[in-house]
């Protein structure tokens, strides 16, 4: 746990920053970004275990970043935050593809637990 | 005469057929007829009148030309041919008075006698010397006629009673017309003795042919019986009967009109004093009328002229006269269709103005008393049911305000702006307007036609109502057809003061019930985007900018509306 | 545009009512999700001092910073709905039209974000007064603004301004180009019923055909 490397995209920049904050202050390497081109520009860059996206974003949408990791780091997992459930039907159905979800809002402590509930299912085979 | 359409009277701009209608066409047609034929009565009636008299008055003084020409004729001829008479029975007398009998009772001297008669008087061919037995002793001349007795003819009688006999014309043993005078001498031992004088015809033919230069086409004698004494050039040959009647008595001269062939002659005539002849003139007057028209050709021209010119007017005025009602019909129609659609969505306007109107007090009233209510229901504060109430109050007050701001967008709290004033190329505006439903229509496969002319007025108006006007009757069109539709653009110049934008679509159509309510607010057949102002707003912005709209739409078959925009910025109407 | 409801649905004020609530409940909720994640921090950082860390005041300056921003921004949204909940008291009243973009853009600020796009506008032109109902002269421009940012397909500049004519305000709102948007015939069509229904009008721009002209009739101007 201690070694994983969070990466939290929301346009709410200061939300995330403030998440990330909280997280180093618990020990966890996390980073933000506002977008989810930015976050994949950073995901080449680096090194992430985990990603955490907020589902309705400028540019690209959670799903979209979701996707397109899918594709290049198949072994990153993916957490998506939802809002008031609002979002419709197609995308319920990729909402439902990600590792873990999210609802808004969420307390630090649910976020660690989600992360750790998605790590440890990579220990597993998938599927 | 089935000209009222060639003649261009219109025959209605609408484009439906109805019986109605071609009553309407077939009354405008008897209109048109009655006024091409009343007119042209009153305008004709007084030229032809005029071109009568003039004939009558030019018949008229022709024939008395002709009477006058013909009885100077007559008379001249008449007088010549009694004296050639006179003068010969005068001779004759003279011979047998002057001369002893027994001098005239030689050959010799008889031959001598009529020597002398040929050179003075001419014209006589023989002589002869008949004795009361009637026995003609004595003969000059080219027969052997010496010896024949006479005392049996009608003649020898005659001149035994009167003294003097002038007989009818008859060829006898010379085989050439000729007439004989005899006169008679009573002796003085009361026997009688008779000189016959043959005469040539000719004598009389020549008197008349001369005096015939001019006056008649025809001129002869008969005598009293109708048989022709001289020739005739067309009623009859020598010694056959006339074929004009023998003329009554009359010691005068005489022109009378004479039936004739189906035809009139003109004829004049005179009984010749001591003969059994009648002077005959005929004229014929039947060409009268080819002189007429040869000496009034110019009048003619002008009368035939006027004739035609006449009736161009009265064809013309007509036709426009007609055409002006029709038109003035067809105005007065639309006016009171459109007055009645004005005064409907006036009423409508006023009705919803007045029940909001009368809805607003109650309102105020509940709102009031809710009010109190509420603060009623807060002062008291051990009541069981206190918070239940407020919040009912609360919930009715809530109501009001829904219900107040319903009337209040009634009653039409609202300004209106002006018409705009641009110079707008519609079929560039209509572009505009399609090339903004451009993704849909390539969405749905709707293929969009434009009918544009080329040469098209420039329309004086507001950009923002034209384009909400086509943009809505586009987004109509669209809302109307299947995928693969087709929808048909064109603008064409209505007439000098209105350009007609149509919209034509190749839906479903709308049914006549529907075409009576498709301006009325709040009119919505399908649905198309909830509120059904759509056709109304546009409606109520083409009234604004002094235009027309209309719809024309059969089921099965599609819809069209016709848009007339005006050319000329019109001042609005409210 | 999916808080945008769908032209046949949204003639309704109610669902204009319901779509910008919709967003700007969203933003709210991110709001008091930062508030509350300030507020965590703060927690954590007074943990820390408890275990004898010492706290760099910068750091807790920035914190500060961010509690005020999003308060502020909370502040903001709430004043703006509250005056959009307004807008149901009366029935006709005049609005200054600067306050009602402002209204307008502080509520649409989400959706607008969404498409990435940037609202130009200059609040200070304050002064041109429309009289209308408060309610279709919100929804009204709402749809004009929301017509205008659909024409971006990928983000862009929305540019707003007021123009005083003789008798009319004309509000122009310019962006890329109307006739890509999908469905515009029946957004436009909206806007036209509802520029009618307060006197007014709305045209695409001879010139320009990114540009949506929604012209009011002007307070003192001539009345019928």
């Amino acid at each position: 746990m201690k070694n994983l490397n969070l990466l939290l995209i929301d346009d709410e920049l200061e939300l995330v920053t403030t998440l990330v904050e909280r997280l180093e202050i618990r020990g966890i390497q996390a980073e933000a970004a506002s977008n989810g081109r930015d976050a994949l520009e950073r995901v080449r860059q680096g090194h992430f275990d985990v990603v955490v996206a907020d589902l309705k974003m400028p540019i690209m949408s959670g799903i979209e970043v979701m996707q397109t990791l899918r594709e290049e780091f198949p072994d990153i997992k993916v957490v998506l935050i939802t809002g008031h459930g609002s979002s419709d039907d197609s995308s319920q159905q990729m909402v439902e593809r990600a590792d873990g979800l999210l609802l808004k809002p969420f307390s630090i402590d649910s976020l660690i637990e989600k992360v750790n509930e998605v790590v440890h299912l990579g220990d597993m085979p998938h599927e | 005469m089935n000209g009222a359409e060639s003649n261009g009277i219109p025959n209605g701009e609408m484009t439906t057929s109805t019986p109605g209608l071609q009553r309407e066409s077939t009354r405008y047609r008897k209109l048109w007829r009655y006024s091409v034929l009343l007119t042209s009565i009153v305008a004709l009636m007084p030229l032809i009148v005029m071109m009568g008299v003039n004939n009558l008055q030019y018949r008229r003084t022709t024939q008395s030309e002709m009477r006058y020409d013909l009885s100077r004729m007559v008379s001249d001829t008449k007088r010549s041919l009694e004296f050639v008479i006179r003068e010969r029975v005068s001779a004759l007398q003279l011979v047998i008075s002057d001369n002893n009998t027994s001098d005239l009772r030689d050959d010799e001297a008889l031959a001598r006698v009529l020597k002398h008669l040929k050179a003075s008087f001419g014209g006589f061919v023989d002589l002869g010397l008949i004795d009361d037995d009637g026995l003609q002793r004595h003969y000059v001349g080219p027969y052997n006629l010496k010896g024949t007795n006479y005392s049996e003819e009608v003649w020898f009688h005659e001149v035994m009673l009167r003294g003097v006999n002038v007989s009818n014309v008859f060829l006898g043993h010379r085989h050439f017309p000729h007439f004989v005078i005899s006169v008679k001498r009573e002796l003085e031992s009361g026997q009688f003795v008779i000189l016959r004088g043959t005469i040539d015809m000719e004598m009389l033919t020549y008197q008349i042919a001369i005096r015939n230069r001019q006056g008649a086409d025809d001129a002869f004698v008969v005598d009293h019986d109708g048989i022709l004494q001289t020739q005739s050039q067309s009623h009859g040959d020598l010694l056959d009967p006339c074929s004009l009647p023998v003329p009554p008595f009359s010691p005068e001269i005489e022109v009378i009109d004479q039936p004739h062939n189906g035809g009139h002659l003109l004829v004049g005539y005179s009984y010749i004093e001591q003969s059994p002849f009648i002077l005959m003139a005929v004229r014929t007057y039947d060409d009268h009328f080819t002189d007429w028209l040869r000496a009034h050709s110019d009048l003619i021209g002008f009368f035939v002229g006027s004739v035609i010119l006449i009736i161009i007017v009265v064809f013309w005025s007509s036709s426009f006269l007609v055409r002006q009602i029709r038109a003035s019909d067809e105005r007065r129609a639309k006016m009171l269709h459109n007055i009645e659609y004005t005064n409907k969505m006036a009423t409508i306007g006023r009705l919803a103005a007045s029940v909001a109107h009368e809805i607003n007090n109650p309102l105020a009233i509940i709102n009031e008393k809710a009010g109190l209510l509420k603060d009623l229901a807060e002062h008291a504060e051990d009541h069981p049911y206190r918070d239940k109430s407020i919040a009912s109050v609360d919930s009715i007050i809530q109501s009001v305000e829904r219900c107040s701001a319903v009337t209040h967008r009634l009653l039409g709290f609202t300004r209106r702006m002006e018409p705009g004033h641009e110079m707008i190329d519609l079929r560039i505006l209509l572009q505009e307007v399609v090339g903004f439903l451009g993704k849909e229509a390539a969405h749905r496969n709707i293929e969009i036609q434009y009918h544009f002319p080329d040469d098209l007025p420039t329309v004086e108006c507001d950009r923002g109502w034209l384009q909400q006007i086509f943009l809505n009757l586009v987004n109509n069109a669209f809302g109307a057809v299947e995928r693969g539709g087709q929808i048909a653009l064109s603008v064409e110049r209505q007439n000098h003061a209105y350009v007609a934008v149509r919209v034509r679509d190749s839906g479903s159509g709308i049914s006549e019930e529907n075409l009576q309510h498709i301006f009325e607010p709040f009119f919505s057949t399908k649905g198309q985007f909830g509120t059904g102002l759509g056709l109304s707003i546009t409606y109520g912005l083409v009234q604004k900018l002094g235009g027309e709209i209309k719809v024309e739409s059969r089921e099965g078959e599609g819809s069209t509306f016709v848009v007339l925009i005006p050319i000329k910025a019109v001042a609005t109407m409210e | 545009m999916s808080e945008g409801p769908t032209p046949h649905a949204d003639h309704d004020a109610l669902a204009f009512m319901g779509a910008v609530t919709a967003s700007v409940s969203h933003d709210l909720s991110n709001v008091l999700s930062t508030i509350d994640q300030v507020s965590g921090l703060i927690e954590d950082m007074l943990i820390a001092v408890e275990r004898g860390v010492a706290i760099d005041p910068a750091r807790l300056e920035m914190v500060q910073g961010r509690l005020a921003h999003q308060t502020k921004r909370g502040v903001t949204i709430v004043r703006k709905l509250n005056t959009l909940g307004h807008t149901t008291d009366d029935p006709v009243r005049q609005e200054d039209l600067a306050l009602v973009f402002s209204t307008l853009l502080v509520l649409m600020e989400r959706m607008a974000s969404r498409r990435r796009i940037q609202v130009i506008f200059d609040p200070e032109q304050t002064g041109h007064m429309v009289e209308a109902n408060p309610v279709t002269l919100y929804h009204l421009l709402y749809h004009a603004l929301l017509l205008v940012m659909d024409s971006y397909s990928d983000g862009g500049d929305v540019t707003l301004d007021l123009v005083e004519e003789e008798n009319s305000t004309s509000i122009s709102i310019a962006g890329h180009d109307l006739a890509s948007v999908e469905g515009g015939g029946d957004r436009l069509a909206v806007i036209h019923v509802l520029a009618d229904q307060i006197g007014g009008k709305a045209m695409i721009d001879a010139d320009d055909p990114g540009c949506l002209e929604v012209v009011l009739p002007r307070v003192g101007g001539t009345q019928e």
